[in-house]
């Protein structure tokens, strides 16, 4: 990832400009405000951004006129310092950053027109019958300069890039400005009430007012987002390889950082990873995965959706839709999280118990801190009809025996089709979602992307869930063909759930699926921490 | 139009013997009818019923974007409610709409004093009186409730509130008034924006004119005053007015004069309020504001007609009645002369003769006869005004500020009375104001800007019908 603070903004007159056409249409867009609504003012303008509508329902129809911006002046260069990066922190986001913004010695002044007789303000709305009839009360309309000198701002604010907005949360606030109002008696009050809802205003209204623009930039077209912050280069709708660089750029940048592209980009053209990483390390870095060995990782991961991935290819069915079946091989590629046995695999009878076993006590083994400590188990006794589908164990006795064989044996999984598109996307998922981050960070920023088939990346999130669901829909669905196995429950065996609910295995494959993979600390040689069991 | 229940409402008022003129709230009635007159502004049929005496009830449908109507129904516990009240088939159109009201406590006073014992005898065993109203909307669901109590020839307490099932406006009001010795008082409070508020009025006294142009004193005086305070916003409200009503003494003809300052936000505003005529009104209104510099101009004026198959003999009438009028103290000893003039016709009289009949009339048109004399001028001028059959009334409004036409038409049509009103804007901005204030939500402010958008001069237009048994 990199990107550029443009300062050439800031250093011209026409910053000023945009500044106070932007602040005049965004007061005016929230016309029937209270005062309260300069709060946002100020708050927009410090952090250079383009303020969204921010509607209060406040329904007083105080304001007689527009609200006019008449003077903005940013004499210096806003300041943006990244503290801290972080890539891949949290399960939900893609990049954490840490950054301050400071604003220092500028102005602006409003002028607007106020209603001075709030009484009249207040009985407007009030119904003919219960409203008195006041003697000589009309409106006295005067006009209202305001001047916001000297603001300072300085902030830190966290900035979380996720798939598809960016959230922003300010930390430490500290904003500073003088207060000038041409009506000296109001000038307290409403200096008072700025300051009051400028907390307000950093916790609550501008993260929403980023969050949902953002959002909506990362949604809908690109085209105007990149208008607006000028230096920023869109990434192309289309999957067709395109060249966004110009030598200019290619000259800024890193060669190293250039490099790397250029290998994830010829990998992404040949489906090759090797160039990618080293072929014998899971991570160039120690202690970092990275997404292109994604699929070695989850492919040594002991799972039943890998053993039998075999299986996951779809039978030639001849009365099978066309619909139907498109969905199920979006399915079959992207569900290798799910711990579940194939439903082909099923209904041929084709698994073996014994495999079955070696999965679960190898996950278990995983799972658990305790070397000592046996799985419990539960009893499934076959004949009997039961609606309940659950992995089909032995008998317990049996079972502790062979474990101590299986440790040493564990099943192979390299040999599987690991689904291919999967990995690809994800690697360029990083990228891709910091240029957008760029879009609406503050300040104007340059940065650079590689061609990246947007639609695939973006398509995928949704693919996963739909291929989810689908998969269990169909499992349950087919609880006819399950009826032949039936379980009986072991308190004893079974207590690592309540007995009455279903056991859901919740591995590392299905706990940090969603969208990011967390377990950056993790040395391939060492084993995982222990993945919870949920119920 | 005045609204049936408040026909009945005034009813009550003079059956229980109160005159709401001395209420500060209508200090300026006389030149608001004239000028502010409400416009229709929407299709709204409303037929009212009495099943007894003491019982009346109003149904009303309205068609303004949608329809909705209400239901109301108004008990009273004043007797002879009946002799009061009158249907729309024989009201006198002169009743039914809000016109130019010649305010005169005092005159009323002196013509009352004939009958002061019948009134003396009613303050002396004076039962408590009280009005009951609700009214509720369809669909909107809201409920309308007023009560209104007399327990004293000088006290009156009226409870109004109001209250909806979808929208958080419930609301209470409280007044309570006083009127004795020239003096009324008011006390309000009002839930909405906890406002409070006290009125009051004087009457003053004034004694027989020193100057003897007008022997016959028919001007009155009143000072009032108000103070506001919503406790909730602290949003506070004041005004202080001074009425004059006199009479030209010459013609008998009323007009209002009145000055009305608010002294926390410096507006200004003098009415002049004429009837010039048995069948036009005439009033002007000039609002300045001492802080803005703001100034503004209102006409408002009213024409009184007769229906096209009387006119004729109407207008013979008005003839005479206006030559009757138009008699002046002077002129009077013209008219005195005028039968002996076309005696002398018949049987003409000596010089001498007709010499000593002058100077009789002379001697003996003392100062009490000519106050009678001038009394009975404006009172026929009263009466008649009161008892000539109108038809239909047009009313004329106009503002420069604005820049706004409103004309009303009220007439008499086969027992109905029908009000049409539209108003013409030629300033964008104040007709927004207006459709908003109308309107009172935000779909139809979009929709007003729409039709600014399409025409230049956006018409208002309303009609409301009313019958009542």
């Amino acid at each position: 990832m990199s990107f550029r603070f443009n300062e050439d903004v800031f250093r011209d007159n026409s910053f000023n400009q945009k500044i106070q056409e932007k602040l005049t249409s965004a007061l005016n867009k929230a016309f029937r405000e209270d005062t309260s609504s300069q709060t946002t003012t100020t708050a927009d303008i410090n952090n250079g951004s383009v303020s969204g509508a921010v509607t209060h329902s406040d329904k007083s129809d105080i304001l007689k006129s527009r609200i006019n911006v008449k003077k903005t002046d940013f004499p210096t260069i806003p300041k943006f310092e990244i503290l801290d990066l972080d890539i891949n922190t949290q399960p939900r986001s893609l990049v954490k950053g840490i950054c301050k913004i400071i604003v220092k010695d500028a102005m602006v002044q409003l002028n607007t027109v106020i209603e001075s007789n709030l009484l009249l303000v207040n009985m407007k709305h009030s119904p003919s019958f219960i409203k008195p009839k006041l003697i000589e009360n009309n409106s006295l309309e005067i006009p209202i300069v305001m001047t916001f000198k000297n603001i300072s701002l300085e902030a830190i604010s966290n900035i979380f890039v996720k798939n598809n907005s960016i959230s922003i949360s300010f930390n430490d606030v500290n904003l500073d400005f003088d207060f000038d109002c041409s009506i000296k008696i109001l000038q307290k009050t409403i200096e008072k009430r700025l300051k009051d809802s400028m907390h307000m205003v950093f916790k609550d209204v501008l993260p929403t007012v980023l969050f949902n623009m953002s959002q909506s930039w990362f949604t809908s077209n690109h085209d105007t987002a990149s208008g607006n912050t000028g230096g920023v280069l869109a990434a192309p709708q289309s999957a067709s390889p395109k060249t966004v660089f110009d030598e200019v750029d290619l000259q800024e940048l890193s060669p190293k950082n250039m490099l790397r592209l250029s290998t994830i980009v010829s990998s992404r053209h040949t489906l090759s990873l090797h160039g990618t990483s080293d072929l014998n390390s899971m991570a160039s870095i120690p202690g970092c995965l990275e997404k292109q060995n994604l699929y070695r990782f989850i492919s040594r991961m002991p799972s039943l959706s890998n053993y039998y991935s075999a299986y996951r290819r779809k039978e030639a069915t001849p009365n099978a839709n066309g619909e139907n079946s498109s969905q199920q091989n979006e399915a079959f590629q992207y569900s290798h999280d799910d711990n579940c046995l194939p439903e082909r695999v099923l209904r041929e009878k084709q698994y073996d118990l014994n495999q079955i076993l070696d999965i679960q006590n190898k996950l278990y083994e995983r799972s658990t801190v305790d070397e000592n400590e046996k799985p419990r188990r539960r009893v499934i006794k076959l004949g009997k009809k039961h609606k309940k589908k659950t992995e089909s164990s032995q008998n317990p006795m049996v079972k502790s025996a062979s474990e101590s064989q299986n440790r040493q044996t564990t099943p192979t999984f390299e040999q599987i089709n690991f689904p291919k598109t999967a990995g690809a996307p994800e690697v360029c998922s990083t990228p891709k979602c910091e240029v957008n981050a760029v879009h609406s960070a503050p300040a104007q920023v340059d940065y650079f992307s590689h061609d990246i088939p947007e639609i695939a990346e973006k398509s995928f999130n949704d693919k996963i869930t739909v291929a989810r669901d689908e998969l269990n829909k169909r499992l349950s669905s087919k609880h006819a063909d399950f009826n032949d196995i039936s379980l009986t429950r072991n308190a004893r065996i079974n207590s690592i759930g309540s007995p009455p609910k279903r056991i859901s295995f919740v591995g590392i494959n299905n706990y940090y699926n969603s969208n990011g993979w967390k377990w950056g600390n993790e040395d391939h040689t060492t084993v995982l921490p222990p993945p919870p069991y949920k119920v | 139009m005045l609204d049936f229940m408040d026909y009945v409402q005034r009813a009550f008022e003079r059956g229980s013997g109160w005159n709401r003129e001395n209420s500060y709230e209508n200090i300026t009635a006389t030149s608001d009818s004239l000028i502010n007159f409400a416009v229709p502004t929407s299709f709204k049929f409303q037929t009212a019923d009495r099943p007894s005496n003491n019982m009346f009830n109003t149904m009303e449908i309205t068609a303004h974007k949608r329809i909705s109507g209400s239901i109301a129904y108004l008990y009273t516990d004043v007797d002879g409610m009946n002799e009061l009240l009158e249907g729309s088939q024989t009201r006198t159109l002169q009743e039914a709409t809000e016109t130019y009201r010649h305010i005169q406590p005092h005159f009323l006073k002196q013509q009352s004093q004939p009958q002061s014992a019948l009134q003396l005898r009613r303050y002396n065993r004076f039962k408590p009186k009280s009005l009951y109203y609700g009214r509720m909307f369809y669909p909107s669901s809201i409920l309308e409730a007023m009560i209104v109590k007399r327990w004293s020839p000088y006290h009156q307490l009226t409870v109004k509130s109001l209250s909806s099932i979808n929208s958080p406006l419930n609301v209470i009001l409280v007044n309570w008034q006083r009127y004795r010795d020239d003096n009324f008082q008011e006390v309000t409070f009002s839930s909405e924006g906890a406002l409070c508020g006290y009125r009051f009025l004087h009457n003053v006294v004034s004694s027989p004119s020193k100057f003897n142009n007008s022997l016959y004193n028919n001007s009155s005086l009143a000072v009032g005053g108000e103070i506001w305070l919503g406790l909730s916003t602290l949003t506070p409200g004041c005004s202080t007015s001074l009425r004059y009503c006199t009479h030209a003494a010459t013609t008998g003809r009323p007009l209002t004069l009145t000055f009305s300052w608010n002294p926390l936000f410096g507006h200004i505003s003098s009415t002049y309020s004429a009837k010039t005529s048995m069948n036009s009104t005439f009033s002007a209104k000039y609002d300045f504001n001492l802080y803005s510099t703001d100034s503004n101009l209102s006409f408002g004026c009213e024409f009184w007609r007769k229906s096209f198959r009387t006119g004729e003999d109407g207008s013979v009438v008005e003839d005479e009645k206006t030559s009757t009028d138009a008699v002046h103290p002077s002129a009077f000893l013209d008219m005195e002369k005028l039968p002996h003039a076309t005696n002398e016709g018949h049987a003409p009289i000596p010089e001498q003769q007709q010499r000593l009949l002058d100077d009789v009339t002379h001697t003996f048109s003392s100062s009490l006869e000519k106050i009678d004399k001038e009394k009975a001028i404006i009172d026929e001028f009263e009466t008649s005004f009161n008892t000539e059959p109108f038809s239909n009334v047009w009313k004329l409004a106009t503002s420069l500020r604005d820049k706004n036409l409103r004309i009303l038409w009220e007439g008499k049509f086969k027992g109905f009375l029908l009000s049409a009103g539209t108003e013409v804007f030629l300033t964008r901005e104040y007709m927004n104001s207006v459709l908003q204030s109308i309107n009172q939500d935000e779909s139809a402010k979009v929709a007003a800007q729409e039709t600014s958008a399409g025409s230049s001069t956006p018409i208002n237009f309303g009609l409301t019908i009313q019958y009542s048994s």
